[in-house]
């Protein structure tokens, strides 16, 4: 597979980065001050930063046949993979990515808001290259109202100013969790359903809570203080996210707490959350809310509370127990808050995405488009503590509704538990001949049901 | 040689013993040991005799109240209220469709009652979200006392309105 080469704006822009780091002189002579702040930047740049390169003085709209993605920040990571597989097709696409937020991927469908995002104000897009290294780029909006869908494949422009309107708004939430839809979408735009986000109360390490009720959320974030629901009483230390938040208002519909009432301490991100959840003087009386991805990656400081939904007899983890990936218990409805991932797009005159990169991206996201070679959407998900699908046995179709029996076609639930937890139950095969009656379908090298 | 008296208290420690044994026994395995809920029941309806008036549904391969099970919903029907798995509230939508040649035989509602054990579990793989939440498994759960825990409940145990 050709590797692509990255666009001559991409290119500058590295040339840039490095420009950045000429030593400041003084009549052309360096300082030895200077050259200690030349040693704390590149220390800075190369050790804080990583991998994600700043490119601070790129230009989003001259990716290559881009595909302008915004919203959660929840499903960056598969978006980052099926990025790189992208970019080293021929032609290649790139994914240039604004995370903020679940509404705002809404939002950017709906109603047309423009992105926009800078390095200098610390709101740079994402764009990945075909080694999956994370680029940032500049996207400053202009004057004139959006006429387009995003750039004309294969072109350039000179300046970063001309308006560019999302192809794909991602969300945890249902579009009607964020905006009025008394009559649903429009026509002409579409909600497509990819692998199911976990919501989920955290606490410290240090906290010796193990669970949580409905009821118990209910007056914790709804009454604060007055909560009587000891020992989260005190709202500096029930922190929380803000109405834009996917995590909050899927919570929210949860424990019929409307976002715009929640009592506590409000948060800027996910990170922001933990970072306050995860510090020095924090204990039982701290309570928070994560996105399983977020919350199973930190486990080495907080722990994942147990949920028992309204009608429940007793508080489920996401997963079999608290050390574990698979997910069991919001794959067979016993953990309650979930949903799917959204990717809402507008729709073409034939009834298509009307950016035909950004289909294949929906295609590959929700799995009904045969993933490239070499990417495994399946194990990716799995890494990333969501679940495909193809792996669910209950679903739902609006925020937090009532569960169904599911068996899907094709499934990979076995497949799943393996690449999760590393084992499976399940029979393997090679074919269906291989499978019992109980279980006749030879699905991702087990025997499934279908 | 042993008074009649301490023989008599012996027995009954014996009897004692053997019941709280057979009681913890029998809390253990909770549903399983009612009811057979492996991942494969049966495979036609005649598998599920030793469950009254229960049928094989199809696709699960468990043994379900009779009420015919319905052709599951997929991504593909999605949206066809006739495959709807009956979760809107009204028991009886969608208990109409045949399947093992079971008609219906009441509300799926009214079966799923008669289906939950003692436990309070629910093992026949019904439809409804609580059957769902409340199914059995040999999963760990942590239980949340609302009643012990929170000091705000209403008189009959509800939520009071937020502030």
């Amino acid at each position: 597979m050709s590797r692509p080469q990255p666009s001559s704006r991409h290119t500058q822009a590295r040339a840039a980065e490095g420009a950045i780091l000429t030593p400041p002189c003084r009549a052309g002579v360096p300082t030895r001050a200077a050259e200690d702040l030349v040693l704390v930047l590149v220390l800075v740049l190369g050790l804080g930063l990583g991998a994600v390169r700043s490119a601070s003085a790129a230009d989003c709209t001259t990716a290559r046949n881009p595909v302008y993605v915004a919203g959660s920040t929840a499903a960056k990571p598969i978006l980052a993979q099926v990025a790189k597989f992208l970019a080293a097709q021929n032609p290649p696409v790139t994914i240039v990515y604004s995370g903020q937020g679940s509404c705002a991927g809404v939002d950017a469908i709906l109603n047309g808001t423009p992105l926009r995002g800078a390095v200098a104000t610390a709101t740079a897009l994402s764009t990945w290259d075909a080694t999956g290294a994370e680029l940032k780029c500049d996207l400053a909006a202009a004057p004139a109202p959006a006429t387009t869908s995003g750039a004309t494949p294969g072109t350039t422009s000179a300046l970063p100013t001309r308006t560019v309107v999302a192809d794909i708004g991602l969300s945890d939430v249902f579009a009607s969790t964020c905006f009025s839809l008394p009559g649903g979408l429009p026509s002409n735009v579409q909600d497509f359903l990819g692998p199911v986000q976990t919501m989920t109360f955290v606490v410290p390490k240090s906290s010796p809570e193990r669970s949580i009720s409905a009821e118990a959320a209910y007056y914790v974030f709804g009454f604060g203080a007055t909560s009587g629901a000891s020992p989260w009483t005190d709202e500096a230390w029930l922190l929380h996210r803000d109405a834009q938040s996917g995590t909050e208002r899927m919570i929210a519909t949860a424990i019929g707490v409307p976002p715009g009432r929640w009592k506590g301490t409000g948060t800027t991100s996910s990170t922001d959350l933990l970072g306050r959840l995860t510090a020095p003087g924090t204990g039982a009386q701290t309570l928070g809310i994560l996105a399983t991805d977020v919350a199973q990656s930190n486990l080495g400081m907080l722990n994942i509370l147990a949920y028992q939904h309204f009608g429940q007899t007793c508080g489920y983890y996401p997963d079999r127990d608290a050390t574990t990936n698979e997910k069991i218990n919001v794959r067979d409805g016993h953990y309650a808050i979930w949903g799917p991932v959204h990717l809402f797009t507008r729709l073409g005159g034939a009834g298509y995405p009307a950016n035909a990169y950004a289909g294949d991206v929906i295609g590959y996201v929700t799995g009904t488009k045969v993933a490239p070679a070499g990417l495994d959407l399946v194990a990716l998900e799995a890494q990333s503590h969501v679940v495909p699908p193809c792996a669910m046995r209950v679903r739902r179709t609006e925020e937090l509704g009532p569960l169904a029996s599911f068996a899907p076609p094709g499934a990979c639930g076995c497949y799943y538990d393996k690449v999760a937890n590393g084992s499976t139950s399940c029979q393997v095969c090679a074919s269906a001949h291989d499978c019992p009656a109980a279980s006749p379908a030879c699905s991702y090298g087990y025997c499934e049901t279908q | 040689m042993t008074p009649p008296a301490a023989r008599v208290r012996a027995g009954a420690r014996l009897v004692l013993v053997l019941v709280l044994a057979l009681g913890a026994i029998g809390n253990l395995s909770g549903c399983s040991l009612s009811l057979d809920t492996n991942g494969a029941q049966c495979a036609r309806n005649q598998d599920c005799a030793r469950f009254q008036g229960a049928v094989c549904d199809a696709v699960t391969h468990l043994c379900v109240p009779g009420v015919a099970s319905k052709p599951t919903p997929t991504l593909a029907n999605a949206g066809d209220p006739t495959v709807d798995a009956g979760t809107d509230g009204d028991p009886a939508r969608g208990s109409d469709v045949a399947a093992g040649g079971a008609g219906p035989e009441g509300t799926a509602s009214e079966s799923s009652r008669g289906c939950r054990v003692a436990a309070g579990c629910a093992p026949c793989a019904p439809p409804p979200s609580l059957e769902l939440l409340n199914g059995c498994s040999d999963v760990i759960c942590v239980a949340f006392d609302n009643h012990v825990r929170l000091s705000n409940l209403g008189p009959d145990g509800g939520l009071t309105p937020l502030p």
